[in-house]
């Protein structure tokens, strides 16, 4: 397996046009592809759907790079396209129904009286909604370590931000998820 | 109590059902497939400028060559002065409900509208060679002609039975 770009690297490439745009977009999706469609994939819960998501996503990311001035890693600007463009096909098309869903994505194990009296459906769309509440970088964060199961120091260098940081937030989103889950229970 | 146990520990994530890699690299083509058909600036499409140097062409002879006949130099240009009164007049007189008092008032002087319409009057009284209305009196009228024009006018002479003042 070749050696993943650094974002500059990526961007630069793209720029030139050409044959490199295409080398570079490519490495796009090789090195971030499935970390986004497991995240729409985790929401939209149907393959169809997030395969029709996922490509407009990495549309937008085509048409928009040229302007992406780095403020941010690459990866945090392509997974707050994916949040978006998820959260409004979801809303507008309503297509869910009639459609086969997966599984759900979380088990629920015995021994928690609150969840024992839920279901694995209802606890996996509260906690979908519970992320989709939370402020960007919790949701990102928690997005890679929970669900892709990343370690710090991998996650550190796709977002370019300290290990600490990101403990930090992993921390504050599991928090305010377990909050979120307790009160819609509790109602 | 419950609640204070950590949820976490108590759910446990399903693995989701991942593509191949054969998936993310035709993804990838796909896209830069459909959006090198569109982004293509306009002037890099070869198509483009052999379809506007071909149309200009054919402009260019359509215009110049065709028919040179139907083009519109300055010498065939119509001059004013070039149309006559008498052409002028006729035109007047058949499009006059065309012409409004206003729009005549604008382009002609007042004096300038009244003499000419003196000296018109007086050239159609010469041309039909009518005396002047001054000049006829019943005293010109003979009583045949007075019978005449009675009868043309298919007059009911009972009615004048009761008019004793009438001759």
């Amino acid at each position: 397996m070749s050696k993943p770009l650094d974002d500059k690297h990526i961007i630069d490439l793209f720029n030139r046009g050409g044959k490199h745009s295409d080398l570079a977009f490519k490495a796009i999706v090789s090195q971030f592809g499935e970390v986004l469609y497991s995240q729409i994939r985790g929401i939209a819960k149907n393959h169809e759907i997030a395969n029709d998501v996922l490509q407009n996503v990495l549309i937008k990311v085509y048409q928009n790079l040229p302007e992406f001035k780095g403020d941010s890693a690459l990866y945090t600007w392509m997974y707050r396209i994916a949040r978006n463009e998820t959260l409004n096909t979801l809303e507008k098309e309503k297509r869910r129904a009639g459609v086969d869903l997966d599984a759900p994505i979380l088990e629920i194990k015995a021994g928690h009286s609150v969840l024992d009296s839920t279901t694995p459906e209802f606890i996996s769309d509260t906690l979908q909604e519970a992320v989709a509440s939370l402020p960007e970088k919790q949701a990102l964060v928690f997005q890679l370590k929970y669900f892709e199961e990343l370690k710090y120091s991998e996650i550190s260098k796709r977002l370019k931000t300290s290990e600490g940081a990101l403990k930090a937030n992993f921390h504050h989103a599991k928090q305010k998820i377990q909050e979120f889950i307790l009160n819609k229970l509790n109602h | 109590m419950n609640e204070e146990k950590d949820i976490f520990d108590f759910i446990e994530k399903r693995k989701i059902d991942m593509p191949d890699k054969a998936y993310f690299d035709n993804l990838a083509q796909s896209v830069i497939d459909s959006q090198k058909t569109k982004i293509i600036p306009l002037y890099k499409r070869p198509i483009t400028w052999v379809s506007a140097v071909a149309a200009a062409v054919l402009v260019f002879f359509i215009v110049n060559f065709n028919n040179p006949g139907d083009i519109v130099t300055p010498s065939d240009e119509i001059s004013f002065n070039d149309i006559s009164k008498e052409e002028l007049l006729a035109y007047v007189d058949e499009n006059i409900d065309e012409f409004d008092i206003e729009m005549i008032a604008e382009f002609v002087p007042v004096d300038e509208l009244n003499a000419k319409y003196e000296a018109l009057e007086n050239t159609m009284i010469e041309d039909e060679e009518v005396d002047p209305i001054e000049s006829i009196t019943l005293e010109n009228i003979t009583k045949e002609e007075i019978l005449e024009y009675l009868n043309d006018e298919d007059f009911d002479f009972s009615d004048l039975e009761d008019e004793d003042s009438f001759i």
